[in-house]
């Protein structure tokens, strides 16, 4: 007896603390569970294995940004929008964590408020850009002809605009606004989902299992959705979010401008255009939403570049 | 290469073409009658009328494209609404402000990213490529208007360096242009150069480990010639490419910095147009400015294609 549990907890630890090496057989697909139904689009368990730190420190910001913002609708420390005119311009202290602005308000409060609507921008946007691009993209690649061409020297046209000018001049159509930014960051996005799905149809069209497939009397449609689009998920991922990243940073430019999210809603990008005016008496309204910005931003852009290196087969 | 002229340039009139009508359709959505913003809204509805007729308002979508376009083809851009004057002359007279403030700000990225790159690639892994790596995230993330507020705020509020805005015409004071310059160089080249540093760094290891670097060194070449001859000429070339790329983003970039610092530029005029509803102006200056786009990224091919033979073979 004695002897039996030594030995297990020579097997449990050797001497350098590392973990023993069990032999596992491995499966000839990693994540395959016999019986279960498996969707196209279940991301396998090994997935979340080895993760860099980029997309570990991806995740926890994004996540973070997530909680800031759901706390920012219902437990902001003040409402964004109430104003008080008596501690108007309030540097710093431990009633207003991050000050007040001119009209008295709590910036941490406003700040919270800010990742709500930078966030849902960025979503819908990104919503918008893959919706749409994806549809066209598939349906450039998977029939191609004169509509593929047509559809895809439009999105190349669209592509030729400088974001921020197309994204103005969308804006400036159908009127300022939170809504209207959101489809004028989102239409900008449209033709970057469509060059990445027509690309992975085009790569994948004449495979054989789509051949299959299509053999055994499967519709245009199921086989676009179940055997072509999620072999092309994994680039789709990334610039998803790349594109959460830019569509935050166009959200909070329109905004500055006065094209965006109206007053009195806390936005980063009007906080900033507020703050202008006043910043010799209260820096900290200029630094604070600028910070929250980047901050949220450096999030997408981590999770994006750390998703890239961990789908990428070739990376690992 | 001439056969490689001859077969981009089709696709570059398209392009031309298509955003032309996409210019047009995004206008054209822009609600409110142009003849009453004009007239003003208790105009009585003959005038309206007879204004109407006069802009060619009356006619159908598709003839009033035709009309612009032509128009367009022989420079005339149509007549601004507010300001009475052509929007080609318009445009000429904000051009320099806004190029001046590009091209400055392109030169700024290059000088500061080649070292930086070069240095980060050659001491991989040293405290320097780290700092250039954490500068290109920052470059990524932050807003370049957010960093043109952080100047203002120490170069112009707390040390009065500079002015906070405004802007001299280089011919009336190369001092006082450059002065005025200054910042929003900085605001929009520095995160440029985070980008491009960070790029030429990735070309650069790349290159460091092909055979004939090792060739290069095994003839006894220095380490100086080894890296600026042989490493950093083939180096280059992506570094052209994203560098024509990132002129569009320029120009983007500079509609907002403009705004920030009051600079008399192409995109405080964008603006003006927007908040005015002046859609001829607004027209021929989202034209304008993706078109300008499109040709320097066509001629950026053309370069690129010079510098490297093996792309203008291609798909042949």
């Amino acid at each position: 007896m004695k002897a039996q549990s030594s030995k297990l907890k020579a097997q449990t630890f050797d001497r350098r603390g590392s973990p023993p090496k069990v032999k596992r057989p491995r499966l000839i697909a990693e994540g395959f569970q016999p019986g279960r139904k498996h969707s196209a689009f279940r991301i396998p368990h090994s997935a979340l294995q080895g993760a860099s730190p980029l997309l570990v420190w991806g995740v926890v910001i994004v996540l973070a940004m997530s909680a800031v913002a759901l706390l920012g609708y219902c437990a902001a420390p003040h409402d964004p929008t109430a104003m008080d005119i008596a501690s108007r311009l309030r540097p710093p202290d431990a009633a207003h964590p991050l000050g007040t602005d001119q009209y008295g308000r709590d910036i941490l409060s406003r700040v919270m408020g800010g990742a709500g609507i930078a966030l849902s921008v960025g979503a819908v946007a990104v919503g918008i850009g893959l919706g749409g691009g994806v549809v066209i993209g598939a349906v450039a690649g998977f029939y191609g002809g004169l509509l593929g061409e047509v559809l895809m020297r439009l999105m190349d046209a669209l592509f030729a605009f400088p974001a921020i000018l197309l994204a103005i001049a969308v804006v400036g159509a159908l009127g300022p606004g939170h809504v209207n930014a959101m489809l004028a960051i989102g239409v900008v996005n449209v033709p970057i989902f469509a060059r990445l799905t027509r690309a992975s149809v085009l790569a994948v069209r004449e495979e054989g299992y789509v051949e299959a497939a299509r053999s055994v009397g499967g519709t245009d449609w199921h086989i676009l959705w179940r055997h072509i689009l999620p072999n092309g998920l994994a680039p789709l991922l990334v610039q998803a979010s790349v594109s959460f990243a830019t569509a935050i940073l166009s959200e909070a430019s329109l905004s500055y401008l006065g094209l965006g999210t109206q007053p009195p809603l806390p936005s980063w990008g009007r906080m900033l255009e507020e703050a202008r005016l006043f910043m010799d008496r209260g820096p900290w309204l200029a630094i604070f939403p600028g910070l929250a910005i980047g901050l949220t931003v450096l999030g997408f852009n981590f999770l994006g570049d750390g998703l890239r290196d961990h789908l990428d087969p070739h990376r690992r | 290469m001439r056969t490689y002229l001859l077969r981009r340039f089709p696709s570059f009139l398209l392009t031309l073409f298509l955003i032309s009508l996409v210019t047009f359709v995004v206008v054209q959505v822009v609600p409110g009658d142009p003849a009453q913003l004009i007239l003003g809204t208790e105009a009585p509805p003959e005038a309206l009328a007879e204004l109407r007729a006069q802009l060619g308002l009356d006619r159908p979508l598709p003839l009033q494209y035709l009309s612009w376009l032509s128009g367009v083809l022989r420079g005339n851009l149509g007549v601004s609404l507010r300001h009475g004057r052509p929007v080609a002359a318009l445009i000429a007279g904000r051009l320099p402000v806004t190029l001046s403030l590009a091209f400055l700000s392109l030169i700024l990225a290059v000088f500061l990213a080649l070292p930086l790159g070069i240095l980060a690639a050659v001491r991989q892994r040293s405290a320097l490529d780290y700092g250039v790596l954490v500068f290109a995230q920052a470059g990524l993330a932050l807003p370049s208007f957010w960093i043109g507020i952080l100047l203002i705020l120490l170069f112009a509020l707390s040390w009065r360096w500079l002015p906070s805005g405004g802007y001299v015409p280089w011919g009336q004071s190369l001092l006082g242009a450059l002065r005025t310059l200054a910042m929003p160089v900085l605001a929009l080249g520095l995160p440029m150069a985070g980008v491009l540093a960070r790029l030429v760094r990735a070309s650069m290891l790349e290159e460091l480990t092909r055979d004939h670097i090792r060739t290069a060194r095994a003839k006894g070449l220095s380490e100086a010639q080894v890296i600026l001859r042989h490493a950093l000429k083939n180096a280059l070339i992506p570094t052209v490419t994203v560098l024509g790329l990132q002129l569009g983003f320029l120009l983007g970039g500079s509609i907002v910095v403009e705004q920030v610092f009051a600079l008399p530029g192409l995109g405080r005029l964008v603006l003006f147009a927007i908040n005015n509803r002046d859609l001829p102006l607004i027209q021929g200056l989202v034209l304008f400015i993706a078109a300008l786009v499109v040709v320097i990224n066509f001629l950026v091919d053309l370069a690129y294609a010079w510098l490297d033979p093996r792309i203008s073979l291609e798909n042949k």
